[in-house]
């Protein structure tokens, strides 16, 4: 099932649910991106779509695989499309007063969220939503593919792909052929760094922090091949998880439950029966599913809405969230 | 080794004297050699040394015979080099010198670039050089990288450190960072009136002898096999993205023995 693992740990991530606040890429960032030449890294980054994503453009920038398996040329994008980091002058403006304004040491052009909560449409239509994006873990990754030192492997026992500091060269292959550009070049050291499905705290039983930190609980972890773990549940029994830009070929192992919208509005102010994010939109990430899985979601919602029972509604709500994470 | 070549490394040695070298592409000066080629090794008088080391700008290498190989693309094993052919380079000549102060081993690599790239960023790749020896002596193995269970031994100068790597490989993709770190190396990039005249003169040394099990070992009365690399950073040339001897040139030790 997985290319040469005999475990895969999944991701499921539920887009109606996320209210877009970047706790997660915030307990992301104070666990691993915060030093080292990492510090323009966003390992876990929250994008506002429709929008450019992050790095700027990156499903125009190529990588993953073409249509025979061969792996495709990508672009590397420059810095300022991850977005230049920066510091404040707080000792000079608020400490000693030797500068009056508070500013940053660069003059920003770009960031990670620089086009937070723009979106597409006018109002009353306008319309966006929020994209939670990681490491996809794939089960063909481009990475791996790519690198002729094999210094990017795919753990046996869960499927977490990993870059070996000692093994990397610093050759950035990788970086162009992830198609959703999450290997990230540490200029500091020479190396590639990704993320690691925070490989230390599942070892420990613990889900990822950006799952386990998630005030919206939308993040669901656990075994691809486990029957009774709420992952199988929500990709297999009921099919409403799908892979971002699957057509990539890397077979993603972090998986989306689509976004649901409101109807739009017509010019004299009554509703459309159409919803506001088009679908076309959705399945230009998702793929063509989307419409199916939006109206399974519908159908149980409505029944939950009866008060009658909906292992999926349940699931999805995560009252408790311990739930969410199987482990095991 | 034959005549000829002795007979041209004492001519360009007598030249070299008469007449320093300059940054032309054809240097009249070197000696042009191929793959299969034995060049001997010149070895310092005992009263003369490099005061700093590795000094690329030492006039003592006006003394040393210089010859020139043409490098080529290396040929492409890898999907991730086969995607950027685009990057692999025209045939670049370099000239060489190989000499020894009877406790060092001495290679000086000399080559036109126009841009000096010092730097490797997320989009940027560094210039770079290496010679590469066979791990033992007399053992033949493949001149790109080794073989597996016959290991080559390379010296990688790194313009972005101004370092040098002691590295070991047997095989595609497994060049690999040794523990024993005694190679060192000097770099000295000059401009010239037009920029195709720019280039970098790098010095790499080592101890002739050393401890680590995948050192080449350098004493008299052998014969090492060796080639070169170079890689463009302009040209993003990293890996097997980069220009290489076709095949093994031979260096004759015995002068070592002669003083």
């Amino acid at each position: 099932m997985t290319n040469g693992s005999k475990r895969q740990l999944r991701m499921i991530i539920d887009l109606n649910k996320c209210i877009g606040c970047h706790t997660c890429t915030s307990a992301c960032k104070m666990m691993w991106t915060n030093r080292n030449g990492r510090e323009y890294m966003y390992w876990n980054n929250v994008e506002t779509r429709p929008g450019a994503g992050y790095p700027r453009n990156f499903q125009d920038k190529g990588g993953g695989f073409n249509k025979d398996g061969q792996l495709n040329i990508g672009q590397t994008p420059p810095l300022e499309d991850y977005g230049i980091p920066w510091e404040y002058n707080y000792e000079a403006s608020l400490i000693n007063g030797s500068e009056t304004s508070l500013r940053p040491n660069v003059s920003p052009t770009w960031g990670a969220n620089w086009d937070e909560d723009k979106g597409e449409g006018v109002y009353p239509n306008a319309h966006y939503f929020y994209l939670p994006r990681l490491c996809n873990h794939c089960s063909n990754p481009g990475c791996l593919a790519a690198c002729p030192r094999k210094a990017i492997y795919k753990r046996q026992e869960d499927g977490i792909v990993l870059v070996d500091q000692e093994r990397c060269r610093g050759y950035r292959y990788c970086v162009t052929a992830c198609p959703y550009k999450k290997v990230y070049f540490n200029e500091r050291t020479g190396t590639s760094e990704k993320c690691l499905f925070c490989y230390p705290r599942i070892e420990k039983g613990l889900p990822q922090a950006c799952a386990r930190q998630c005030v919206g609980r939308l993040r669901t972890v656990g075994y691809a091949d486990d029957i009774e773990g709420p992952v199988y549940q929500l990709v297999e029994k009921y099919q409403v998880a799908l892979p971002l830009l699957a057509d990539r070929g890397t077979r993603p192992n972090v998986f989306y439950v689509p976004p649901d919208s409101p109807p739009r509005f017509k010019p004299d102010g009554s509703l459309d029966a159409t919803r506001r994010i088009p679908i076309e939109y959705l399945e230009e990430l998702f793929g063509p599913r989307v419409g199916e899985v939006l109206e399974t979601l519908a159908a149980e919602r409505a029944r939950k809405a009866r008060g009658e029972d909906s292992e999926l509604m349940d699931l999805l709500i995560g009252q408790r969230q311990k739930a969410l994470f199987k482990l095991g | 080794m034959n005549k000829r070549l002795r007979t041209a490394s004492i001519l360009v040695l007598a030249l070299g004297l008469l007449s320093p070298t300059t940054a032309s592409f054809a240097d009249p000066n070197a000696l042009s050699v191929k793959p299969g080629d034995t060049i001997p090794l010149t070895v310092f008088p005992g009263h003369v040394f490099l005061r700093v080391a590795n000094d690329p700008l030492a006039i003592l290498w006006e003394r040393v015979p210089e010859y020139e190989v043409q490098l080529v693309p290396a040929p492409v094993v890898h999907r991730s080099v086969e995607l950027r052919k685009a990057s692999s380079g025209e045939p670049l000549p370099l000239f060489f010198s190989v000499a020894s102060d009877g406790e060092r081993l001495y290679i000086k690599l000399r080559w036109h670039d126009a841009t000096p790239d010092r730097k490797t960023g997320m989009d940027q790749s560094r210039d770079g050089a290496a010679v590469q020896f066979t791990v033992n002596a007399d053992e033949q193995t493949s001149h790109t990288m080794g073989a597996p269970g016959k290991p080559v031994n390379i010296w990688y100068w790194r313009s972005d450190s101004e370092s040098a790597e002691n590295l070991a490989a047997g095989g595609f993709g497994s060049a690999t960072h040794l523990p024993e770190q005694p190679v060192s190396a000097r770099s000295h990039y000059a401009k010239a009136a037009a920029a195709e005249g720019n280039q970098w003169t790098v010095i790499l040394s080592r101890p002739l002898a050393t401890d680590g099990e995948y050192d080449a070992q350098f004493e008299p009365g052998m014969v090492r096999s060796m080639a070169f690399a170079v890689w463009q950073g302009a040209l993003d040339q990293r890996d097997g993205l980069k220009r290489t001897t076709p095949g093994w040139l031979k260096v004759d030790l015995s002068p070592l023995g002669a003083g």
